[in-house]
């Protein structure tokens, strides 16, 4: 053979190799996947129903304020189907799309509520089994079906999956009172040492749905979208839920506040009661176990800044004794919180607040035989709340406006 | 033969052979055996390997510059060199197998899921095949660019996971029993005893003197990011997650979420690791063309590679109808073979050189 022929031979070969190496053994076009943005787990005594929200891109440039004719169209689509298992359910969807779901870009996952005191290890097992979900999906309760979530618009967001991700983001970023749950942080409360984990609630707010972009032709939308209260979880399943007070008090023990609010009762000279809106600006908490007398107890050594945002009692900001009994009051309004958070947890014997962990921690030799019945143990231990409430900051006046107008008067 | 590489390029090649399977399977196996310990016995392994590391070297070093079946022949006699060749050719072609197939097992799970696994068997050996047959230094040159890579991507990694790193999931410390702890410590010694490939590379080095020095940062390096996948995947997800992930640090590099624009960026993880992957199998083919090639006296190293290539794909495709027969192999069957191949026989080469010591010895002393 001649070392032309040959050259020509190795050209081919890798030619072909080229084509035949890539690896990409079948191809997927973008037109041929359903894009889920939300997903909704139901269960009707004896089935799982799983609902999806697809995007449909064509229809996302119409809302957003693109061109096309014939007037706005829904740039989502909610569809179910049912299943023994939660793949099960999935695998039905091949009988009625014509697109294959595609969950990369899921951001959240609803579980309703009969799902949720179902026990959440289906689930679970699915996300971390699974290459094509990702464990990051926030994961959401509500109170009724998933499904009826799931259909709702949302103002300002034309697709309500990523609406209901930032909604959660955002509040835990400024409020604090409900955590980001993903599936990953879950998974890790409800194997942890206490067995115990949280979800925030989502629910629809208002008597009529909002699935229907005419609704949109008004300023206001007969419903929305809203986050409520903390399902609390015990072996995976859900036990109760906690008030939004409770779940406030939860974060600062789990020491995930960021920012929140404190809203602290006052009253001036003349007895005029109101109130002070105080802006927490940063919070830690430390919750140390101790034994005492041979009981396990537990101190919540609590670390807040704050900033005053608004007062409506007549108060100069510049007089001794002002600033510490804001201080106080902020103080008392926390340790309240962590009191009334735990009793909660305690009457639910669900130990949501990490306190599981640290015992193991510190009591290793204890732990082991703590262990065997920690949810006793847990609702007999006491929390001494130790708050240092810092107020940092007055904001762009030191005196309040209500001050200023009592002293005119005199 | 010309000695064609470098003492950094032995280190490379060392670190190679050994990450892709260390940091893969084994950090899940560890935890859910020492729990939150499971980096005391990454420690503890990493210990071992280094002393088998210089045990390694120490052999190394009375090589005088032959190559290994050819050492072997001159000094234990021929049917002796040949049959530890044929023995370390064998071992060597089956790891190749087991290993083809957990890393093809691994790219079917976390990304190719559609490809047929004869078709990831078939490229996979390719690309080693052709790798081997440029010879060993351009593997050791691909191998230096890939730890390159590693330093890189490695700070990057805990840079960004920093936030979700909590310490205190690793307390208490030594709360598991410390006969678990040491039986944690086995999966890893297997595979770092992978260190014995220098006893076939040192004639390769320019500077043979310098082998203790690859083999100790060699296997230093690797069981370092053993150690660090673990730190990394107790401190975020903690003792019990763990054991529930079939590849801990893919699990660990999927939850970074910066905003919206940082997401799924296990993916370039695993690309590196893929590179690791290419070159372990190279120098896993070359040491069984090696040996073979040299044990059986056969006259095309170009067809050796061919004909052990086309065999390790019909054995990766079809010797485990199961990926979990596949698994099973790689974690707990061949364990026995790595320890006997990678730290019985170089015992019994040590021994052997202790004895023929003297005579080769007196052997110099008449040259001379």
């Amino acid at each position: 053979m001649s070392l032309r022929i040959k050259r020509m031979l190795c050209a081919v070969l890798l030619l072909l190799a080229a084509l035949t190496t890539t690896g990409c053994w079948n191809r997927i076009e973008l037109n041929e996947v359903a894009i889920t943005s939300a997903t909704g787990v139901d269960w009707d005594g004896e089935n799982w129903i799983v609902s999806y929200q697809v995007l449909i891109p064509a229809a996302i440039s119409s809302v957003t304020g693109g061109s096309g004719g014939g007037g706005p169209k829904s740039p989502i689509i909610v569809y179910s189907t049912k299943g023994k298992t939660i793949r099960d359910a999935i695998m039905h969807s091949y009988s009625e799309s014509p697109r294959k779901l595609f969950f990369a870009h899921n951001r959240v996952v609803v579980i309703g509520e009969k799902a949720m005191q179902r026990g959440v290890n289906e689930l679970i097992d699915v996300y971390f089994r699974n290459s094509s979900t990702r464990e990051t999906v926030s994961v959401l309760a509500t109170p009724g079906t998933a499904r009826r979530v799931l259909e709702q618009f949302m103002q300002l967001q034309a697709i309500s999956g990523a609406g209901m991700k930032e909604i959660i983001l955002s509040e835990m970023k400024n409020t604090s009172i409900l955590p980001n749950i993903p599936v990953y942080q879950l998974a890790m409360e409800v194997i942890g040492d206490a067995k115990s984990a949280v979800v925030p609630e989502i629910f629809v707010s208002g008597t009529e749905d909002t699935s229907s972009l005419e609704s949109f032709g008004s300023t206001s939308i007969p419903s929305k979208l809203k986050l409520g209260r903390l399902a609390v979880l015990k072996d995976d399943k859900m036990i109760g839920w906690m008030n939004r007070k409770e779940s406030l008090g939860a974060s600062y023990l789990r020491d995930s506040v960021q920012q929140s609010y404190v809203v602290v009762p006052c009253e001036d000279d003349k007895g005029k009661k109101g109130y002070n809106t105080i802006h927490v600006l940063k919070s830690s908490t430390k919750v140390i176990p101790k034994l005492q007398n041979g009981q396990l107890v537990f101190t919540a050594d609590v670390d807040v800044t704050g900033t005053l945002m608004e007062s409506n009692c007549a108060q100069d900001l510049y007089k001794p004794g002002v600033i510490q009994s804001l201080e106080q009051g902020g103080q008392k309004q926390v340790s309240n919180l962590l009191q009334e958070a735990w009793a909660k947890g305690q009457e639910m014997k669900a130990d949501v607040f990490g306190a599981a962990e640290k015992t193991h921690r510190k009591y290793p030799k204890q732990w082991k035989e703590w262990s065997k019945n920690w949810d006793e143990v847990f609702k007999e231990a006491a929390l001494e709340p130790k708050v240092k409430f810092r107020m940092a900051r007055m904001g762009l006046s030191n005196k309040s406006f209500q001050y200023l107008m009592d002293k005119e008067g005199k | 033969m010309k000695p064609a590489i470098s003492t950094m390029q032995t280190v490379a090649l060392v670190q190679s052979t050994i990450t892709p399977t260390i940091v893969l399977a084994v950090p899940s196996v560890m935890v859910s055996i020492a729990h939150h310990d499971a980096w005391i016995s990454g420690i503890i392994a990493a210990v071992v390997g280094l002393v088998m590391a210089l045990g390694i070297a120490m052999i190394g070093k009375a090589n005088n510059g032959q190559l290994f079946v050819a050492w072997m022949e001159s000094l234990f006699g021929k049917p002796i060199g040949l049959t530890i060749g044929l023995m370390l050719g064998i071992y060597y072609f089956n790891s190749f197998c087991v290993i083809l197939r957990s890393f093809a097992n691994f790219v079917s799970d976390i990304v190719l899921d559609a490809t047929p696994l004869f078709m990831l068997t078939s490229i996979m050996v390719l690309v080693a095949a052709f790798t081997v047959m440029q010879g060993i230094e351009a593997v050791a040159r691909s191998a230096s660019m890939v730890l390159f890579l590693i330093m890189v991507v490695i700070p990057v990694s805990v840079f960004i996971l920093y936030t979700d790193i909590d310490f205190k999931r690793l307390i208490p410390v030594f709360d598991t029993s410390p006969v678990r702890m040491a039986i944690a410590s086995f999966p890893p010694i297997g595979w770092l005893s992978e260190v014995s490939i220098l006893l076939l590379l040192t004639p390769y080095m320019k500077k043979p003197g310098s082998v203790l020095r690859a083999g100790l940062i060699g296997s230093l390096l690797s069981s370092s990011q053993l150690v660090l996948v673990i730190l990394l995947g107790l401190t975020i997800f903690g003792q019990q997650l763990v054991p529930l992930m079939s590849y801990a640090f893919v699990n660990v590099m999927a939850i970074v979420e910066v905003g919206e624009f940082l997401e799924r960026i296990e993916v370039f993880t695993v690309s590196v690791w893929f590179l690791t992957m290419y070159i372990k199998l190279s120098v896993f083919l070359f040491a069984s063309v090696h040996c073979l090639f040299h044990s059986l006296r056969l006259h095309s190293e170009r067809h050796t590679v061919i004909g052990l290539s086309l065999l390790a794909i019909a054995t990766a495709s079809g010797e485990w109808p199961r990926n979990m027969n596949s698994g099973l192999m790689a974690t707990l069957v061949n364990m026995p073979v790595l320890l006997i191949m990678n730290i019985a026989l170089p015992v019994l080469i040590a021994i052997g050189l202790l004895f023929t010591r003297g005579r080769r010895k007196q052997g110099g002393t008449q040259r001379s």
